[in-house]
C-alpha cells in the first residue's frame, strides 16, 4: 500500500535517487548532491520544531509500505518570497487605438511582478515512472490538500502552482529563447540550475520593463501559458480541484502558473471528519483520501471505503496499519475525485 | 544660375512634383495638396510675421532654376518642435544587467519613447531633384538655412536637430518598421509616414510602444538598422557632421533613421559666416581665376525678400555682377553675408 508521509532524516538515499530521475527544467530538485542534502535538512525543521516558520517548505515522500521503497515526493511551501523576491510575467493587455485613424490593436504584455508574495505554493512534485499508475499519482498530489486541510493556520489563504512550460527533447525552451537569452547569456538548464539555488540573481538581471510579446519570437509567444506536455496531467489534476491559470505565467519558460483561494479546493472543501471501523474485507467502490489529524505523525493513503454508521467508516487493516491507526480513531476524508459524493 | 528664395503660393505646382518624386520617402514632404499649400502658407506667414520669443514658425525656401523657372530642390527650417503637437523620438538608453556573483555585465540597449527635443530647432524637407544633385548644390540647399538662422537668430530655439532617413530597400519598406512599428499600427509604413506628415504626429500618442522596447527583442535587420541614415544620405550626414552637427542616439521612431543635433550657434556656418559690404561691377575674367577668388554661398539680409546663392569672390573685396546683385535684390554698398563652400 502507497502512503504519503513527512520525510525523515534517513530517507537522504531515497532522495538522491529521486533527484537522479528528475529532468532539466524541474527546478525545485536537481541531480545535484549538495542541494539534495540541503534540501532534506531544511525539510526536517518544519517536523521537529513546534512554532511553524513562516517561510517553511514541507515536504513528503510516498512510500510503497510492502517494500519501504519510497517512489515519489511532494512538498508545499509555505509561504514564497518573503526571503528572496519571488518573480512572474503578468500576461496583460494594451489596446492601442486611434479613433481618426480605425485603428485598433489588441496588444499583449510580460509585466514582471511579485505578486505572489506570500501565497503558498505546491511544490516539488515527481513520481517515478515504475509508480505512475493506480491513481497514484493523484494521492501523491492531493495528499497535499489533506495536510492543508488539517494544518490551515500553517498556509496562506492563497495557493499557487508553478507547471513546467514547454520545451523540446534537448530541454530548449522557446520562451527562454525569445526572451530570457538576451539578458543572460546562459542557456535554459544553467540559468534554471543557478535559479534553484538562489532567485535573488534573477532580479538583477531579468528585463524590468514590460515586454510588447509582438517582439517575440512565434514559438515564445505561442508557449506562454502553455504546460509541458509531461505536466499536462498535472495541470488537469489540479484543474479540477478548482485551481485556474489567471495570466501568470513563469519568468523562464512561461509555464503558466495556478492559482486558487484554499478554501475553494475541492478536496479541502469537501473533507470530512469520520471515525473508523477496522474491519477485515475490503470495501467495493470509489477511492477516497484517507489522513491522519497528526502532524509530525501525519499520512495519507487511497482506498475504497464504506460507511459503518454516522460519521463512521469501515477500513481494512491494511489501511489502518498504513495509516498507523487503531480502531476509533479520527481520520480525515474526501473522495479522490470530484463529482463523487456519499 | 539656382537662386534660394522663400516658398510662394505660385511654387504649389513644382512643389507637388517634388513631392512626387520624392516618393513618400520624406515625412514633411507628403504628396498632398491641402498640406503642401499648408507649407507654404506657414513660411508666409511667419516671414511676415515680427517675432520677439520664437514658436510654431516654419520656413521653406525653393531652389529655383534660374534659366527655366523651374523649382528643383526644397528645404526648411522649423524654428521650433513639439509646441502645438508632440514630437517623439526613441532614446536608444542603455540598461545595466549585472550580477557579482554569476561575473554577468550585460548593457542591454533599450528604446524608451521620448519628447526630449520638444522646443528644438530643426532642419527639414530637404528635397534635391536627381538631374541637379551635386555636392555644391547639396551645399546651398542645405546652408542656405544657416546663413538664415545667422540673420535671424531670434527666430530660432538654441538647439537645432536634423532627422536623417533611415535605411529601407528598393520599395522603401524599412526594417525597423517591419519588425517594430508595424505590430503597432497595423499599417505600411509609407502609409504612417503620410499620416505623420498630414497630421503632425498626432495619432502616434495613441499608437506607440510606451514601454522601451529592448533592443535585442528585435529582428537582426532593424538591429543593424539602427541610427543609420540611408546610404544616400551619407552625403547630407557628412555635411552636417562638418557643420558640427552630432548623433546622440536619438533615432526616429519610424524608421530608426539617426536625429542629429547641435548648438544653434555653434553651427559651423551660423559661427563663422562674414557680414560685408559688397559693390557691384565687371568682375573681369582673370582676376576671377586668381587664387583671391573663392566660392562662397552668399545672402541677402532679407527676411521676406531672402535671397542666397553660389558664386565666387574676393572676400577683401568683394564685387558682384549686376546679374548677381538682381538675383539678390542688391544694391551696391548693401552688406551680405558670405561662407565659403
Amino acid at each position: 500500500m502507497m502512503v504519503v508521509r513527512p520525510i525523515q532524516a534517513d530517507d537522504h538515499e531515497a532522495l538522491r535517487e529521486l533527484a537522479r530521475k528528475t529532468g532539466a527544467g524541474f527546478t525545485s530538485l536537481q541531480d545535484n548532491d549538495e542541494q539534495v542534502a540541503a534540501k532534506l535538512e531544511a525539510a526536517l525543521i518544519p517536523f521537529t520544531t513546534g512554532k511553524p516558520p513562516e517561510e517553511t517548505l514541507y515536504l513528503f515522500v510516498m512510500e510503497d509500505t510492502d517494500t519501504q521503497e519510497v517512489v515519489g515526493i511532494c512538498g508545499i511551501e509555505s509561504a514564497v518570497g518573503l526571503t528572496d523576491p519571488w518573480y512572474n510575467y503578468r500576461v496583460g493587455t494594451l489596446v492601442h487605438a486611434s479613433r481618426e485613424l480605425k485603428v485598433y490593436n489588441q496588444i499583449s504584455t510580460l509585466t514582471i511582478t511579485n505578486d505572489h508574495t506570500g501565497y503558498s505554493e505546491l511544490c516539488t512534485l515527481f513520481l517515478t515512472p515504475e509508480a505512475r499508475h493506480s491513481k497514484q499519482g493523484s494521492l501523491l498530489s492531493k495528499s497535499r490538500f489533506m495536510f492543508m486541510a488539517e494544518f490551515p493556520q500553517r498556509f496562506n489563504e492563497h495557493l499557487i502552482a508553478e507547471m513546467r512550460g514547454c520545451s523540446d527533447d534537448k530541454g530548449v525552451s522557446p520562451f527562454w529563447e525569445g526572451l530570457g537569452r538576451h539578458f543572460f547569456s546562459l542557456d535554459f538548464a544553467e540559468a534554471d540550475k543557478i535559479s534553484s539555488m538562489g532567485k535573488i540573481f534573477i532580479a538583477e538581471l531579468m528585463p524590468k520593463n514590460t515586454i510588447y510579446t509582438n517582439l517575440l519570437s512565434q514559438a515564445a509567444q505561442d508557449s506562454i501559458g502553455k504546460t509541458h506536455e509531461a505536466t499536462t496531467p498535472a495541470r488537469r489534476l489540479l484543474e479540477n480541484e478548482g485551481m485556474r491559470y489567471t495570466g501568470y505565467v513563469d519568468i523562464f519558460d512561461g509555464g503558466p502558473t495556478l492559482e486558487a483561494r484554499v478554501n475553494d479546493i475541492r478536496a479541502i472543501q469537501e473533507s470530512q471528519y469520520v471515525k473508523v471501523h477496522i474491519v477485515d474485507t475490503p470495501s467495493e467502490g470509489d477511492l477516497y483520501l484517507i489522513s491522519t489529524t497528526e502532524f509530525s505523525q501525519f499520512r495519507c493513503c487511497m482506498s475504497t471505503l464504506s460507511r459503518a454508521g454516522n460519521n463512521l467508516i469501515n477500513v481494512t487493516s491494511d489501511v489502518a496499519s498504513a495509516l498507523n491507526i487503531t480502531e476509533g480513531t479520527t481520520v480525515r476524508i474526501v473522495p479522490l475525485s470530484s463529482g463523487r459524493r456519499f | 544660375m539656382l537662386l534660394i528664395r522663400p516658398l510662394t503660393f505660385a511654387d504649389l505646382q513644382g512643389l507637388e512634383r517634388l513631392a512626387v518624386i520624392s516618393g513618400g520617402r520624406m515625412t514633411t514632404l507628403p504628396a498632398n495638396r491641402d498640406h503642401l499649400n499648408e507649407l507654404i502658407n506657414r513660411t508666409r506667414q511667419s516671414l511676415r510675421k515680427e517675432v520677439t520669443e520664437y514658436s510654431d514658425e516654419s520656413y521653406h525656401f525653393a531652389l529655383e532654376d534660374q534659366t527655366t523657372g523651374e523649382i528643383v530642390g526644397v528645404c526648411g527650417v522649423d524654428a521650433s518642435v513639439g509646441m502645438n503637437t508632440p514630437f517623439y523620438s526613441y532614446r536608444v538608453d542603455d540598461v545595466v544587467h549585472a550580477s557579482n556573483e554569476l561575473q554577468i555585465h550585460n548593457r542591454i540597449p533599450a528604446l524608451h519613447l521620448c519628447q526630449d527635443y520638444t522646443g528644438s530647432a530643426r532642419l527639414c524637407t530637404l528635397f534635391l531633384d536627381k538631374a541637379h544633385r551635386t555636392t555644391a548644390n547639396l551645399n546651398l540647399l542645405s546652408r542656405c538655412r544657416m546663413l538664415f538662422i545667422a540673420q535671424h537668430p531670434e527666430r530660432f530655439a538654441n538647439k537645432l536637430i536634423a532627422e536623417l532617413q533611415g535605411v529601407a530597400d528598393s520599395e522603401n519598406r524599412s526594417p525597423f518598421w517591419e519588425c517594430l512599428g508595424r505590430h503597432f499600427f497595423d499599417m505600411d509604413f509609407n502609409k504612417a509616414n503620410y499620416l505623420t506628415g498630414i497630421n503632425s504626429k498626432g495619432f502616434i500618442a495613441d499608437l506607440m510602444p510606451h514601454y522601451p522596447v529592448y533592443v535585442p527583442l528585435l529582428s537582426a535587420e532593424a538591429q543593424a538598422s539602427l541610427g543609420q541614415p540611408r546610404p544616400d544620405m551619407a552625403e547630407v550626414k557628412t555635411l552636417l557632421e562638418e557643420e558640427g552637427f552630432s548623433y546622440r542616439r536619438y533615432v526616429d521612431i519610424f524608421d530608426a533613421g539617426p536625429t542629429l543635433e547641435a548648438r544653434t550657434r555653434d553651427i559651423y556656418t551660423v559661427a563663422q559666416n562674414q557680414l560685408i559690404e559688397i559693390t557691384i561691377g565687371d568682375i573681369d575674367v582673370t582676376e576671377q581665376q586668381s587664387e583671391k577668388h573663392v566660392d562662397v554661398l552668399i545672402s541677402n539680409l532679407g527676411r521676406e525678400n531672402f535671397r542666397c546663392l553660389m558664386t565666387s569672390l574676393d572676400p577683401q573685396h568683394p564685387v558682384i555682377s549686376a546679374e548677381v546683385a538682381e538675383a539678390l535684390l542688391l544694391r551696391s554698398g548693401d552688406k551680405v553675408r558670405i561662407i565659403r563652400l
